[in-house]
């Protein structure tokens, strides 16, 4: 059993939870694999989470951890620009991150960066993942997807391009060859048509662009 | 082992009853008792279901039916002003109700849950989630910390993220509820809308974002 620490932006690190929960529940039934002992949480903010809401620990903030040499971290963050934040204090600090792999993946196990969470039935045929992409019940066929990027529920793309940092809506998709520069949200149940060069933010059918970056 | 009579044999009533089967097919296959003994269908109304190859059999009528002991019965329909409707006649009559549960649905253990839920395979109910009693969830994404009420329906593809959804809500397919909203009692969101605000009672909302018809 590995012991692992997730790091919460609001309620989306108990998602992450629940990945890990799917994970030892079927390590348990097949006896494969080492699952996870979850130490407990760090939050980003004073108060996002309350203990009684959750099951398990909340150690404290994520900038006054200090990490030890068995733990493993899991960034539970749904926002590309906060993730890349907290990923890099951890560093600072010399920690190791965790990839998860729910159960019922479709793929084989490789082409994936450093603490990814790919959760159930995501599918990745052929897509390389780099480092600290969240894959939420999506599927990304062919596609690369650039670091700390977040599909969230019902996400599609084919043979697209994602760049770092972008935050995909539940039930979005990106059109086949179409791909994404860095730092673009797509938001909820919109379809990009065209590839999009410039960030900021995203929506509708066909995907316009309804807010600049914030730099 | 639970023995179980489905109420209304329409289309949600057989979604109901596919569960049923996949879930003692999985206990079979790993060598465990099934869980579920389906004893037959109740309906209101004529349905030849030996036409769509279902071989089981209608017992009776809902108005006439008296449950017996250590019988359990499951509302086999969509809309939450029929599931109300329907479930009171039968607890009125003394009637206990199950939660059926698909074996390829993903539920997290740490999900609360009434009487007379259905969670339909390829569904994914995430940590901490509170489900009310009748809560229909067939093939949706449910974020950690969203809390359904009572009767409520969500159909294939939703998704809610941490939000509130009171009694009787209807949400059609792709909807999606995002972040820190309420979506009051007995609401209908339609077809692929976005609700980005609170959503008061008794209303339908539409579109990308969710407004008032």
């Amino acid at each position: 059993m590995q012991e692992l620490i997730i790091v919460c932006e609001d309620a989306f690190g108990l998602d992450v939870l629940s990945v890990v929960e799917a994970i030892n529940d079927s390590e348990q039934s097949t006896g494969s694999l080492t699952g996870f002992h979850v130490k407990g949480l760090l939050l980003m903010e004073e108060g996002q989470l309350s203990p009684h809401e959750v099951g398990v620990p909340i150690l404290g903030l994520v900038r006054e951890w200090s990490p030890s040499k068995e733990e493993q971290f899991a960034m539970g963050i749904r926002d590309p620009q906060n993730k890349e934040k907290a990923v890099r204090i951890l560093k600072e600090k010399e920690a190791v991150f965790a990839s998860l792999w729910a159960p019922w993946v479709l793929s084989p196990k490789i082409n994936c960066g450093e603490g990814c969470i790919i959760a159930a039935h995501s599918i990745k045929q052929g897509a390389v993942i780099h480092d600290f992409v969240t894959l939420y019940r999506s599927m990304s066929a062919v596609s690369e997807i650039g670091d700390y990027s977040t599909l969230m529920a019902f996400c599609n793309s084919t043979n697209s391009h994602i760049g770092k940092r972008c935050l995909l809506g539940s039930n979005s998709a990106v059109m086949l060859n179409q791909n994404l520069c860095d730092d673009v949200c797509v938001s909820a149940n919109s379809i990009v048509v065209r590839s999009i060069k410039s960030s900021g933010t995203y929506s509708g059918i066909p995907a316009r662009k309804v807010k600049e970056p914030i730099s | 082992m639970k023995d179980v009579i489905i109420a209304c044999a329409g289309g949600f009533g057989l979604e109901a009853y596919v569960e049923i089967q996949s879930s003692n097919y999985e206990a079979r296959l790993h060598g465990k008792e099934p869980p579920y003994r389906f004893l037959g269908f109740l309906s209101d109304i004529p349905v030849d279901l030996e036409s769509i190859g279902i071989h089981e059999k209608i017992l009776g009528t809902i108005k006439d039916w008296k449950p017996g002991e250590n019988e359990f019965y499951f509302v086999g329909l969509a809309k939450p002003e029929q599931k109300k409707m329907v479930s009171d006649i039968l607890a009125s009559k003394g009637a206990n109700f199950t939660n059926i549960i698909s074996p390829y649905a993903i539920v997290s253990s740490t999900v609360k849950m009434g009487c007379g839920c259905l969670i339909t395979g390829g569904s994914s109910v995430s940590y901490g989630v509170k489900l009310g009693s009748f809560v229909s969830v067939m093939g949706s994404m449910l974020y950690a910390g969203a809390q359904i009420g009572d009767y409520t329906t969500t159909t294939g593809y939703t998704v809610i993220e941490r939000a509130i959804l009171g009694q009787g809500v209807f949400c059609g397919s792709k909807a999606v509820v995002t972040e820190g909203c309420t979506v009051g009692d007995w609401s209908q969101v339609y077809t692929g809308s976005v609700v980005m605000e609170d959503v008061k009672p008794n209303v339908q909302v539409f579109g990308m974002p969710a407004k008032e018809m």
